[in-house]
């Protein structure tokens, strides 16, 4: 069990007034089997109020507007929470692929919404290949999803500016390279052609232990959000995998929401008037309190 | 279980194999028409044109859901209506309230618990992938709810007398306006048709959904409504127009709204007002770009909905059903909601994203019809590539046999049969169910009405004395509705106002000196001082227009006149002042939008025809300055006479005044302090001739004759400038505009800027003119004193007042007031830059 306290914070400086600033956050921690939020905060610069609600994903979702003439936008969301280990039964991690597709047949109804194709991830051909090679009928679920997790982690290059917001699935399996977002756009694309379901989630990774005396490497995630896949298991499991850091998801990712795709959850989507933007910078601090 | 015979009487099926109304129907109506002379029947018709024309309904899109289409042509209106006896009716409006029952169920279990997809009971990817199933409003409402209030549907009856549901509209009903409409259109033009025959009047649906709307808040007097729209083309608009004002609702557009505090606004002359119920005529994803991740819409709209504080009707979300393949599970959806069998059946729908049922339809072709599965029309040829390389797109219904109706044909007095659809449109809500007795009638050139967007129009009678209803709670006491008048309207008029003026003035001028080039063009110095004083009051320096007299005449004149490329020529003026009235249709008189869309449209053709001759272009000048002259008199007169003279007007009128103080203020200011014009150093005996340079302004003002009525004096320096500036009864002066715009200002109770009118008043008043002349000259690089000095204060005073009433009307953010003079121009932007 980690605990952690989670300082996000996105300025927004315009070349002059604006108004009318209109956003939608997910920035609010998921309580899930393995994370328990303690604490939760977000404070916006000017002041204003937030309203709450939860999304078709069942992800927390605050709504603020700053009407009056501003010049500067901070947004402070502040968290403390809990993770543990998530553990997954064996069993189910040891069924063939062909076997799994048949478990998730039959409950079509729970995941039809991570089986579809969505603008950022699209299915189908540009993906068979990948499915021949690394998920064919026989082979066994878990020790595939890992070796593709792998895969990507090894075939794909991080390279930061070479991907945007709107980067499809199909545009990074071209290009092999990107962040964490477009490695999970591609990892989603293959599951889902593979007729596997499987989720973006988006979320916080510890990327440094300051412990010198921790043998825990350095990961990925830089300074600002991370993403990650989530594969449904047999018995309605979320497995998570990271490709960008070739992990299984543990206890050194805090998830904030999860969708079909980026679209489903950015940490925050917004609207304003007035004078173009001149920087907008996001900053992401993850503390652990000593490690138990 | 399906057969219809263990149902109960309700809900048996019946056929009416009689064509519609045909023992007392169609056949005497031929009759009666068949008595008008030949002459008589042309003048009808051409009447019904030009009752079409006039209100601006001749082009119309068809699918107004589907903004990929626009399919626009002239709608004709067949003078023989559609009669459904009482009995039929009774059995359809049975048909279509089982069927909307059905459907309100519908979307209140897809929008929460989806239990029929959960069941099995409706294949999941027809809602799933449907681009109009909008995960945006899963349980966005708290409460059970209707989700449509009002809703149509199209109605086809095949040869046997069977009725069949063939499309719904649960998002947007389009049309009803027309329908509305055609039903006024035939009784103004035709009468005697309805004499002897007990037709339902349909006049008051519009109000009936009114009292509707209102049922859904606590305090349905206090509530505020508007019709929310964005008029994509010209026939929504109609529709959504028509709509508003019958139901004396203000139409908005998105950009006339704003969310604070949660709560939805619409921006008015008099602040923001809270709206409470939205009638939604766009599209659910154009409600709000923060939740469906666009560009159109009010942020934060659909918060307001989540919270409570806002009702939208119908639901965002309810175009699920409008689609072609929802049809097929139509019947499976009511049955499994009512546990009933279906009154009326949906038209039959056969899949083609299925390989297996696409080669079963293939094989038999012949007996199916094809459609685009968002009834997008298409072409025979689009079809047969569709079915090859996109079958997904396709729906396929079988080959009916459709009972036609007569249309009469003028030319031959004869009728031709064709196949028509019937759209009903229902008021509905949890407890109360309303059926407009009529409805509007489509006459398709054959059996394949999925594809076409071509039709003739008839009106539709249903027979039978009217079951009064008394829901209709009208208040004892009417109380007077709250008129709000939106900023953006507000500011469109005022516009107006000020372009007209400025084009009507810098006509007059110009008119004035081409006359004076004419009588004598070796003297063009004579003309200068009064194109320097053209210069000021068209935002040029003052020597710009007479050095291009100078170098060629006819230039100047098309420069100011026709170049559509000068932001002060007239043309420009007037295509700013249409383009402004466009977004008015439904507030001024169509004949007055006519005049200036016809004006506009003139200029631009002589605009376009101009050659470099310039006797030739000084022809087309003449031309364009005669039609300016008396069009935009013939617009001001129009709208004297139709509009209502309530705040509106008022924009109107101060746009108008303060153009004209701007413009007399400029011309009395140049030519005064022109040495050639006031000769200051001469002595009292040559200033006692006439100036012949102020009588030519004056001229230009349309006011020499009143000037000598009143002075019976030549035109001296002195009293001129008196009669311009001080004399509150002439409608040039300054003086003039300066009361009008207090007494406007007054009425809005707008403190700021009546008090800036009643100084500028004083000041006028308090102004000894005699003192002040002879006017001293200024010399060079420095700034002037005395008279000059009064003149260009009062200047800077109207131009602080325009901002100020920019400020106070039209901008609603009281701490951006200067820097965000026009909200249009700013984009909403979307700031989400994460990695």
């Amino acid at each position: 069990m980690k605990h952690y306290s989670i300082e996000h914070l996105t300025s927004y400086r315009y070349q002059g007034p604006v108004s009318d600033s209109f956003g939608h956050l997910r920035v609010f921690p998921r309580t899930t089997p393995f994370q328990s939020l303690i604490s939760h905060a977000t404070d916006i610069q000017p002041t204003t109020d937030l309203h709450q609600y939860e999304d078709y994903f069942g992800n927390q979702v605050q709504f603020f507007s700053v009407p009056n003439r501003h010049s500067t936008l901070e947004i402070l969301a502040k968290s403390e929470v809990m993770v543990n280990t998530p553990s997954i039964p064996t069993e189910v991690l040891e069924v063939s692929i062909a076997e799994a597709r048949q478990i998730y047949r039959s409950r079509e109804y729970e995941h039809y919404d991570y089986l579809r194709p969505t603008q950022l991830v699209p299915v189908g051909n540009p993906f068979q290949n990948y499915i021949k090679k690394h998920l064919p009928n026989t082979a066994t679920l878990g020790e595939s999803l890992i070796e593709f997790n792998r895969f990507i982690h090894q075939q794909f290059e991080y390279q930061s500016g070479k991907t945007d917001v709107s980067t499809t699935a199909v545009k990074v399996a071209r290009l092999k390279k990107g962040v964490c977002q477009d490695f999970s756009h591609f990892m989603l694309g293959v599951l889902r052609s593979a007729q596997i379901p499987a989720r973006y989630v988006s979320g916080y990774i510890e990327t440094a232990v300051e412990n010198p005396a921790s043998d825990l490497p350095d990961l990925i995630g830089s300074a600002a959000t991370h993403a990650w896949v989530e594969v449904l298991l047999p018995g309605q499991h979320w497995w998570g995998l990271d490709p960008t850091n070739n992990l299984e998801v543990g206890d050194r990712h805090i998830s904030m929401a999860t969708g079909r795709d980026y679209n489903d959850v950015p940490p925050l989507r917004g609207t304003y008037r007035g004078a173009k933007l001149e920087s907008l910078e996001v900053k992401v601090k993850v503390k652990r309190f000593g490690s138990s | 279980m399906n057969t219809s015979d263990h149902q109960p009487e309700l809900f048996r099926r019946r056929s009416f194999p009689s064509l519609p109304g045909s023992s007392q129907g169609a056949d005497s109506i031929l009759k009666r028409l068949k008595r008008f002379s030949e002459k008589q029947l042309r003048l009808r018709f051409e009447a019904t044109e030009n009752v079409v024309r006039g209100l601006g309904m001749n082009e119309f899109s068809s699918a107004p859901e589907s903004p990929q289409f626009h399919g626009e042509q002239m709608l004709s209106l067949d003078p023989i209506p559609l009669i459904i006896e009482s009995e039929e009716w009774g059995y359809i409006r049975q048909g279509l309230q089982q069927r909307m029952q059905g459907f309100q169920k519908f979307f209140q279990d897809i929008y929460d618990q989806r239990k029929i997809l959960r069941e099995g009971f409706l294949p999941m990817h027809l809602v799933m992938d449907n681009p109009e199933f909008y995960r945006e409003c899963v349980r966005l409402f708290s409460q059970e709810k209707s989700f449509f209030r009002w809703a149509a549907c199209d109605l086809a009856k095949d040869h046997q007398g069977n009725w069949h549901v063939v499309r719904d509209h649960f998002s947007i009903p389009p049309m009803l306006s027309y329908a509305l409409q055609n039903r006024r259109t035939q009784n103004q033009i035709f009468p005697e048709l309805f004499e002897d025959r007990l037709v339902q009047s349909i006049g008051s649906f519009p109000l009936e959904l009114l009292e509707n709307l209102k049922a859904l808040v606590s305090n349905p007097e206090e509530a505020q409504i508007v019709v929310l729209s964005n008029a994509s083309t010209q026939s929504s608009e109609f529709d959504h127009s028509y709509l508003a004002r019958k139901m004396g609702l203000p139409l908005v557009q998105p950009r006339d709204l704003a969310v604070r505090k949660a709560m939805l606004h619409y921006k008015t002359i008099h602040g923001l007002r809270p709206i409470h119920i939205a009638l939604r005529c766009i599209s659910s994803n154009h409600l709000d770009p923060l939740t469906f991740n666009g560009l159109d819409g009010t942020p934060g709209l659909i918060d307001c909905l989540r919270v409570g504080n806002l009702q939208v009707v119908n639901a965002p979300g309810t175009g699920i059903i409008g689609q072609r393949p929802l049809l097929k599970h139509a019947d499976a959806i009511i049955r499994y909601y009512t546990r009933e069998v279906p009154i009326l059946p949906s038209l039959a729908t056969h899949l083609c994203h299925d390989p297996d049922e696409l080669e079963n339809l293939l094989a038999k072709k012949e007996k199916y019809t094809f459609a685009h599965h968002l009834n997008i029309p298409l072409s025979d040829a689009k079809i047969q590539e569709a079915l090859k390389s996109d079958s997904t797109s396709l729906v396929a219904h079988p080959r009916i046999e459709w009972q036609r109706l007569p249309v009469f044909q003028p030319e031959t007095g004869e009728t031709k049969a064709l196949p028509f659809t019937l759209r009903c449109f229902a008021s509905v809500s949890q407890n109360s169910f309303h059926l407009m007795p009529g409805g509007l009638t489509q006459v398709w050139k054959n059996d394949d009405f999925y594809n076409q967007s071509q039709f003739i129009a008839k009106d539709t009678w249903v027979i039978g004395s009217e079951t009064r209803r008394a829901s209709l709670s009208v208040p004892s006491t009417p109380k007077q509705a709250r008129q709000l008048l939106g900023s953006r309207l507000a500011e469109s008029l005022f516009w107006i106002g000020r372009y007209l003026e400025r084009a009507e003035a810098t006509a007059r001028f110009l008119y004035i000196l081409d006359e004076v080039h004419r009588d004598d063009p070796n003297r063009i110095q004579k003309s200068f001082p009064l194109w320097q004083a053209l210069s000021l009051m068209t935002g040029h320096k003052a020597d710009y227009l007479p050095r291009l007299y100078r170098k060629d005449h006819s230039k100047v004149f098309w420069y100011l006149t026709l170049d559509p490329k000068n932001t002060s020529s007239i043309l420009y003026s007037i295509r700013q002042a249409k383009i402004n009235a466009s977004d008015l249709l439904d507030y001024i008189p169509p004949e007055a939008w006519t005049i200036l869309n016809r004006l506009n449209q003139k200029l631009t053709d002589l605009s376009k025809e101009h050659t470099a001759e310039s006797e030739t272009s000084l022809f087309s000048i003449r031309k364009a300055l005669d039609h300016v002259l008396n069009q935009t008199s013939a617009f001001n007169g129009m709208l004297f006479r139709t509009m209502t003279h309530d705040r509106g007007r008022d924009f109107l009128n101060l746009g108008t005044y303060l153009e004209r103080s701007h413009l007399t203020l400029s011309s009395i200011f140049s030519l005064y302090s022109d040495k050639n014009v006031v000769r200051v150093d001469s002595n009292p005996e040559e200033t006692d001739v006439e100036n012949e340079f102020l009588a030519l302004l004056m001229r230009g003002f349309c006011t020499l004759d009143n000037y000598r009525r009143q002075f019976q004096f030549r035109s001296l320096p002195l009293p001129v400038a008196e009669f311009l500036l001080k004399d509150k009864h002439v409608p040039v002066s300054l003086q003039f505009c300066f009361e009008r715009l207090h007494s406007l200002f007054s009425r809005d109770h707008a403190v700021t800027l009546q008090s800036q009118t009643f100084h500028l008043i004083q000041r006028l008043d308090g102004m000894e003119l005699a003192d002040l002349f002879p006017i001293r000259p200024t010399p060079e690089n420095e700034e002037p004193v005395g008279f000059l000095k009064e003149l260009q204060e009062i200047r800077t005073k109207i131009e602080n007042l325009s901002e100020l009433v920019n400020d106070h009307f039209f901008v609603h953010q009281a701490e951006t007031q200067l820097l965000f003079m026009n909200e249009e121009s700013a984009q909403a932007s979307d700031i989400v830059k994460e990695s």
